[in-house]
């Protein structure tokens, strides 16, 4: 099942300990583009955190920008969620 | 023992984090008046996650979901009651209707037994209503005081000796004493005034309240300081205990101790104050 985005949306603050979240619909797949301050030791970990929020709402394609400032797995699943129901879809 | 009530702003995850460490007795995290209508979907999702993800160890949870007259509550209490371990706390709760609203809408969120309310009142309808909002359920767990809306609501100025709102912290007390549940004090908002916040406590220590609700982590520890027994009480009601325990030992009805009789209200007033001690 893949549940279409009906807008852009962001959700989430560019300040410590948070993760900033854009997404968008359209596109092959899930592309995610991430800047992070820990990116040498969890990007890996972060997209896979992202991807693996968004399937579980249904989400097989779409964009993702995300700026992350040191979020935690709570914070960064929650952000999507926010996200993902902003942009018309089912949180 | 629960004394001190700290807010956390729902909407700050490096908040979230740190709150478990602050020393509260309670933390209540606010979907309410700190988080802008913008992020109230933000909020109570990153709170959810929250709860979910790391539970609290140290401090109980609680959680402030906007008011009932708002479009906010039920979706407030969809995303929080089912991970809630603890406590929901309902704003500007005027009627026994608000509160049994918000268990009536629990109850089709939860699994097992729901969440406790505590009914923050801050208008003169609550304080008025309060005895009926005590005793209208028996999740209702506390009653806290909001001086700041309730003196918005009356028309007058809020001042740190707080004369405004004596009435509401007296009929707060009566009215929660008749549900035997506690009641909890307004915060006290000028967070660099720590003198004023020492004698607010004691006052409200005073006349019987069982804490009082921060603003600031740097309140907590004289909040938890002002609403501890001193040394001296705990060590009074151990005497009188145990004159007691003397006393029916040897088969005498009454008591004394230090020249004054001990009768059933000051060994209730012993025990439960040591019994607090436990908690």
């Amino acid at each position: 099942m893949d549940m279409p985005l009906l807008r852009p949306s962001q959700a989430g603050i560019k300040k410590n300990d948070d993760i900033y979240i854009e997404l968008a619909p359209g596109g092959q797949g899930l592309r995610i583009e991430l800047t992070s301050t820990v990116e040498p030791l969890y990007g890996r970990r972060i997209r896979e955190l992202i991807a693996q929020t968004l399937r579980g709402l249904g989400l097989e394609n779409a964009a993702v920008y995300a700026e992350d400032y040191g979020a935690m797995d709570f914070a960064i699943r929650a952000r999507v969620e926010t996200a993902v129901e902003r942009a018309g879809g089912e949180a | 023992m629960l004394r001190s009530l700290l807010f956390i702003p729902g909407n700050a995850p490096g908040m979230l984090l740190k709150s478990d460490f602050l020393q509260a007795d309670q933390i209540i995290f606010d979907l309410e008046d700190s988080v802008s209508q913008a992020e109230k979907d933000a909020a109570r999702t990153l709170v959810k996650s929250f709860l979910r993800e790391m539970p609290l160890k140290k401090a109980r949870a609680s959680v402030r979901i906007n008011d009932i007259s708002t479009p906010h509550w039920k979706k407030d209490l969809e995303a929080v009651a089912p991970v809630l371990d603890g406590v929901i706390v309902l704003p500007k709760s005027e009627r026994p209707e608000d509160i049994l609203a918000v268990e009536e809408h629990m109850r089709g969120l939860c699994e097992g037994p729901i969440p406790k309310i505590a009914a923050l009142i801050e208008t003169a309808a609550g304080v008025e209503r309060s005895f009926e909002i005590a005793n209208c359920s028996k999740n209702l767990c506390a009653l806290l005081l909001g001086g700041e809306d309730l003196s918005l609501n009356l028309g007058c100025r809020r001042t740190k000796e707080s004369g405004e709102i004596s009435y509401a912290r007296y009929r707060l007390l009566n009215s929660a004493a008749s549900a035997q549940i506690p009641a909890y004090d307004t915060p006290f908002t000028d967070t660099d005034d720590g003198e004023g916040l020492q004698r607010d406590c004691r006052c409200a220590r005073a006349i019987g309240f069982s804490g009082k609700l921060a603003i600031h982590p740097s309140q907590v520890f004289a909040i938890n300081r002002e609403f501890s027994p001193t040394p001296e009480e705990i060590d009074y009601a151990r005497e009188v205990l145990e004159a007691i325990r003397v006393s029916e030992a040897q088969g005498r009805g009454v008591a004394s101790l230090r020249g004054k009789m001990i009768d059933a209200p000051i060994v209730k007033r012993a025990q439960r104050l040591l019994s607090g001690l436990d908690g």
